[in-house]
């Protein structure tokens, strides 16, 4: 103002076009650009950025529902409908996972139509990997077991995505294999795929307990052989983390199917209720503590290469997120859904209200977000409500390598 | 849809639009490379551009290079038949990443411009809603920022900083991981 010949370019953007170029920063950015001045903090708001694709069945079918952390329905640019895929090869849509900016869905083409001496031909489904924000998208070629498809008993029922785009453009995609044993279904292998190579390499388990944490008597670290999956993943810090439970432990394999290890978690008497997540540049953990009142236990693994986890938000008591009215003594499961990644809020679906609600842990205080009444439940170890973080990624093509299996999709 | 739809390109390919900048200056364009803009297209849809589109936002510099993006895309939309080639076959495929790393190509080059011109590029494209070139020129600028600490951003920017020094620290407290 003092020196009117020499204009800020700020001054002739107006503040919804700042928003427009901040929505494109990660995450760590735009948290450092808080304190930069009064009108970037206020545009910076944390509320902007988080949005959630969810699991939805409405009418009997399922399908992925979108809503933001504000409560709207949609945001500028990202086709939210995924309308950008091709029906004619992705009649059916499953959302599998969510990382950085990136959705990893299993699609399934329709049957192959009867031709005059032909048959119809049901097909495989396959993995699709897309940027939401920009419309791209890819197909994987298939790994060595085909994608299952809401089929109980498949040994492929899931997969996860990694996705880092501060370290790389490539993304790897996990395919978790799954072996009956005394009616359970541990975890056997994991096929993982990376978009450098455009190959899958299939690794068998070999989850071991970290060296630093308790050692057997012969000082090998005690493996875990017969871990299963309790429903929650996150990737975070180049490796791929599960809540496993037998016993409950949170499994991490790297994208090179090098690294295996578990990390205990601690544990209040409410088993297999686990979720995992991460935030501000940590993991997090939260527990269902069932001493006295039931309540949540919000736990940061400080130091991502020991096992060490710091109580960070003591307790939150049921009454404190529901309200005292209706269901006063238990948790139904952990509703916790997501971590805000840049702020102390978390996610959390209210099954009975059917309502997606917010928690500040630092002003303790409750936000409803929205009624939504058509949230699918996916059975894993329990019946979940699944709802994924997005969060909009506006730049750069998807980095991957065509690679010739593709054509034995034969699509 | 497709094959009604190329008829009607066809058709709009010989009808020329006339762009009128803030400056009074007339630019002759395809219909194709207007409608990259939304805004213009609502415009045509109205029937409302016989004697020319006033765009009295847009100066005559700007709006030479808007033009020069819009054509170079709207010859990228139509030679894409189509969504998507990920499925295509391999010689398709050929074609369509050459184009694509051409396109990339042109892209970069668009964006070498003092940062005043982006700016008046980013305004331009949001007044005429053209999503590609407001998502090209807002992620030029997010790219430039990203790396940088708050005193450089209030540098490059020339931002006064009005937060108290408690109030600053108190953010650095809170947001301490994203200085790690």
């Amino acid at each position: 103002m003092e020196d009117a010949t020499e204009r800020p370019p700020e001054a002739y953007l107006p503040d919804d076009l700042i928003v427009e170029i901040l929505s494109r920063l990660p995450a760590k950015s735009l948290c450092r650009f808080k304190c930069v001045s009064k009108s970037w903090h206020a545009l910076v708001d944390p509320a902007r950025r988080a949005c959630f694709f969810f699991l939805r069945r409405r009418d009997g079918i399922r399908s992925q529902g979108f809503v933001t952390a504000k409560g709207d329905d949609g945001l500028p640019l990202v086709d939210s409908a995924l309308s950008f895929l091709p029906s004619s090869t992705c009649s059916k849509i499953s959302l599998l996972d969510s990382c950085n900016g990136l959705l990893l869905l299993r699609c399934k083409p329709p049957a192959i139509a009867a031709g005059a001496t032909v048959p119809p031909r049901p097909r495989p489904g396959f993995y699709v990997v897309c940027n939401p924000a920009t419309g791209d998208w890819v197909a994987l070629p298939q790994p060595s077991l085909a994608p299952g498809f809401d089929d109980f008993y498949t040994k492929t029922r899931t997969a996860a995505l990694g996705f880092d785009p501060s370290v790389s453009s490539h993304f790897h995609v996990f395919q978790i294999e799954e072996e009956e044993r005394m009616y359970n279904y541990f975890v056997d292998a994991v096929e993982i795929y990376s978009s450098e190579t455009g190959t899958w390499a299939r690794k068998f388990t070999i989850w071991t307990e970290h060296p630093r944490g308790a050692r057997s008597p012969n000082n090998t670290p005690p493996t875990h052989p017969w871990l299963y999956m309790t429903g929650h993943k996150t990737y975070f810090n180049g490796f791929l983390h599960l809540t496993m439970c037998d016993p409950d432990v949170i499994a991490m394999v790297d994208t090179e199917g090098q690294a295996w290890r578990t990390i205990a978690v601690p544990s209040n008497g409410f088993d297999r209720s686990g979720f995992v997540g991460h935030s501000q540049g940590h993991l997090v953990y939260v527990d269902v503590r069932m001493k006295r009142v039931p309540a949540l236990a919000i736990y940061v693994l400080e130091d991502h290469s020991r096992d060490r986890w710091t109580l960070r938000h003591k307790v939150i008591k049921r009454a404190d997120l529901f309200g005292l009215e209706k269901f006063p003594d238990c948790f139904d499961g952990n509703p916790v859904v997501a971590f805000h990644p840049t702020c102390d809020v978390f996610f959390f679906y209210d099954q009975k209200g059917k309502r997606l609600m917010s928690y500040d842990m630092k002003a303790k205080r409750v936000h409803v977000i929205r009624a939504l009444e058509d949230v699918a439940v996916v059975y894993v170890d329990e019946f979940y409500p699944f709802f994924y973080l997005y969060v909009p990624l506006y730049s750069g093509k998807l980095d991957h390598r065509m690679s010739t299996s593709q054509a034995e999709i034969g699509l | 849809m497709a094959s009604a739809g190329s008829g009607d390109e066809k058709a709009a390919a010989a009808a020329m639009i006339t762009l009128i900048s803030s400056d009074n200056e007339k630019f002759e364009v395809t219909e194709a490379t207007a409608t990259l803009s939304q805004t213009i297209r609502h415009m045509i849809e109205d029937g409302c551009t016989d004697g020319g589109v006033p765009l009295p936002n847009v100066t005559s510099k700007i709006l030479a290079r808007v033009i020069e993006y819009c054509k170079k895309h709207a010859t990228a939309a139509a030679g894409e038949e189509g969504s998507s080639s990920s499925f295509s076959d391999a010689a398709f495929l050929e074609v369509d990443r050459a184009f694509l790393e051409e396109l990339e190509e042109f892209d970069d080059a668009f964006l070498e411009v003092d940062r005043a011109t982006l700016f008046d590029l980013i305004l331009a494209a949001n007044y005429l809603d053209i999503k590609g070139l407001l998502n090209l020129t807002c992620q030029k600028v997010a790219d430039s920022v990203k790396g940088k600490t708050p005193e450089q951003i209030r540098e490059m920017y020339n931002i006064v900083n009005d937060l108290t020094p408690e109030e600053e620290a108190e953010i650095r407290r809170e947001t301490q991981w994203a200085f790690e």
